[in-house]
């Protein structure tokens, strides 16, 4: 039971280098002329879900500049770049 | 004086007093010997030639500037007073400054520090990590008011998706090694970053020297995410760079390479998506191609056009991820742009003493902002529902369904391989129908093939179920 949850667990927190390992690999065995289109079309979806995980992956922080202060805290940071 | 008996103290009182008045602030060239440190950071030592040595000694006051290693067999210059050791009675020199000859104090220090750590395995490649292959999180360590900060604020904030966590350190001068290592070492520990840049602009190797110190070269070393370091100018290398996972050649470059790390992990994942579709498009292409060649009747007439319209679906679905894209980041620029200067407005107008013109500007303001992000957020939020209609189970809801032989899985792509009295099952979009062929439209032939036209019958049979 235990190990059942820890496998799920790894699964959630696995890291984006392996998921786009696995979206390629998708996209190649797709790409193969013999593979039916019952298999094409769960190629398809279980690639599209995985670039969507990859994109939110990519879109998890927002355009943001702070300072780390001595406490190990941060503040926001006004910096004028223009 | 001749005819004079002297004690020891006063002889070597007047000695001293020789000495010191002929031989202050002299400078001595020879080669180092015999280097020995007290507990309390006196430096002693001698300088030789050929024929003659000499006893030197710096204290610890002095023993403290000192830049480089003072090493056995250095030939240096040494500069300082003679004086008399009253207890044994020997003369020596205390020396106040020392120079290397041949090459300055800094750069000596500087091959001496690489030399070290060189052969301790600090440089070593195998040791040098990777960049990670999202780094969106990024630390900076680097003088908060200098323009190595600025320049690369400017890369990094043409992502829309980098967030900058910044340790200000002081990085030129006293005390500076001390602060940059701490900062390393606090941005480590915060576990806020994926990466650090420890980044200064272009300066003398003295400007850079905190760069050239062991703690800062450590705390790199020890920092728990991968180092980058973009310190002066290209031609520009200090201890720092070669201990770095990575070396750019200047502080903007450091961005340029995360940015550039970044991008590259975006492109493999759009361009895994767009060849989902792409892909997919084609098998459909491939099954419709095959679904006309084995009927090709004008019964059939149907079936093309509603693969047609899968065909040109899909060819949307094809746009759609890109289209998304731009708009999320249009819209998120703009968002940023607006907040930045309605944060920059409440000190501009307050300076100028206009309260109450503030406030009403800054609801105008913040009004329109809202308008134009709930704008983009609509569309973004209309095309996104539009492509999950793409998704291929709807196409069984549209009324498209799957057909098999019973008892096998493979989806049946040629009626001439039915013979009459055999079971289909047909899945829909709610469950499945077992059904039995009546007849086919050609039951003697065996290839289905056709170029006339049939009953319209069979026609009949298709627009029901087995398309795909």
């Amino acid at each position: 039971m235990t190990k059942t949850a820890k496998t799920a667990a790894v699964k959630t927190d696995e890291r984006f280098e392996d998921q786009l390992e696995r979206l390629e690999e998708i996209v190649g065995r797709l790409e193969d002329d013999t593979v039916g289109l019952e298999e094409a079309l769960d190629l398809f979806e279980q690639g599209m879900s995985l670039a969507g995980k990859c994109r939110s992956r990519l879109e998890r922080v927002e355009q943001r500049v702070s300072k780390l202060l001595e406490a190990g805290t941060t503040e926001e940071m006004e910096i004028e770049t223009s | 004086m001749r005819d004079r008996v002297w004690t020891v103290a006063a002889l070597i009182s007047e000695v001293n007093a020789l000495l010191e008045s002929g031989f202050s602030g002299i400078s001595v060239e020879g080669e180092v010997t015999g280097v020995s440190q007290s507990a309390r950071g006196h430096l002693y030592f001698s300088l030789k030639d050929g024929e003659a040595q000499l006893d030197c000694v710096a204290w610890a006051s002095a023993a403290r500037k000192l830049r480089f290693d003072l090493e056995d067999g250095l030939a240096v210059e040494a500069k300082g007073s003679l004086t008399v050791y009253r207890a044994r009675g020997r003369f020596q020199l205390v020396v106040t400054k020392i120079e290397p000859q041949g090459m300055g104090a800094l750069q000596l220090a500087f091959e001496q520090m690489k030399r070290r750590l060189e052969a301790e395995g600090l440089f070593a490649v195998d040791r040098k990590r990777p960049l990670p292959a999202v780094p969106q999180r990024i630390g900076i360590v680097t003088s908060a008011s200098g323009a190595a900060l600025r320049d690369m604020l400017k890369v990094l904030r043409r992502h829309p998706n980098i967030e900058v966590v910044v340790a200000p350190a002081t990085v030129q001068g006293k005390g500076a090694a001390e602060e940059v290592a701490s900062a390393l070492v606090r941005l480590g520990a915060s576990n806020l970053v994926d990466v650090v840049i420890v980044g200064r602009g272009g300066g003398s190797l003295e400007d850079l020297w905190a760069f050239n110190e062991e703690q800062v070269a450590r705390a790199i070393a020890t920092c728990p995410v991968p180092v980058v370091s973009g310190i002066g100018h290209e031609v520009d290398f200090t201890i720092s760079d070669f201990t770095a996972d990575i070396r750019a050649a200047t502080p903007t470059h450091a961005a340029e390479i995360l940015v550039a790390q970044l991008e590259e992990s975006e492109g493999r994942v759009e361009d895994a998506r767009a060849r989902l579709g792409w892909e997919l498009r084609r098998h459909l292409q491939d099954a419709r191609a095959r679904l006309a060649a084995a009927r090709g009747s004008a019964g059939l007439a149907r079936v093309p056009h509603r693969v047609e319209v899968a065909k040109l679906r899909l060819a949307a679905a094809d746009r759609l991820p890109i289209l998304l894209e731009e708009l999320s980041r249009t819209a998120g620029h703009r968002l940023l742009r607006a907040e930045a200067a309605l944060r920059r407005l409440p000190g501009l107008i307050a300076a100028g003493g206009h309260r109450r013109l503030m406030d009403s500007r800054t609801e105008q303001l913040a009004t329109l902002i809202r308008g134009h992000v709930d704008q983009a957020r609509t569309a973004v939020v209309s095309r996104e529902r539009a492509l999950q209609h793409l998704s291929p189970r709807r196409v069984l809801e549209r009324g498209y369904s799957i057909t098999t032989l019973d008892g096998r899985t493979d989806p049946l792509k040629d009626a001439g391989r039915l013979r009459g009295g055999e079971a289909l099952v047909t899945t829909l979009a709610e469950g499945t129908v077992r059904s039995l062929v009546v007849k086919r439209r050609d039951d003697a032939g065996s290839t289905g093939r056709r170029s006339s036209t049939g009953p319209s019958k069979q026609g009949s049979l298709f627009d029901d179920g087995g398309s795909q």
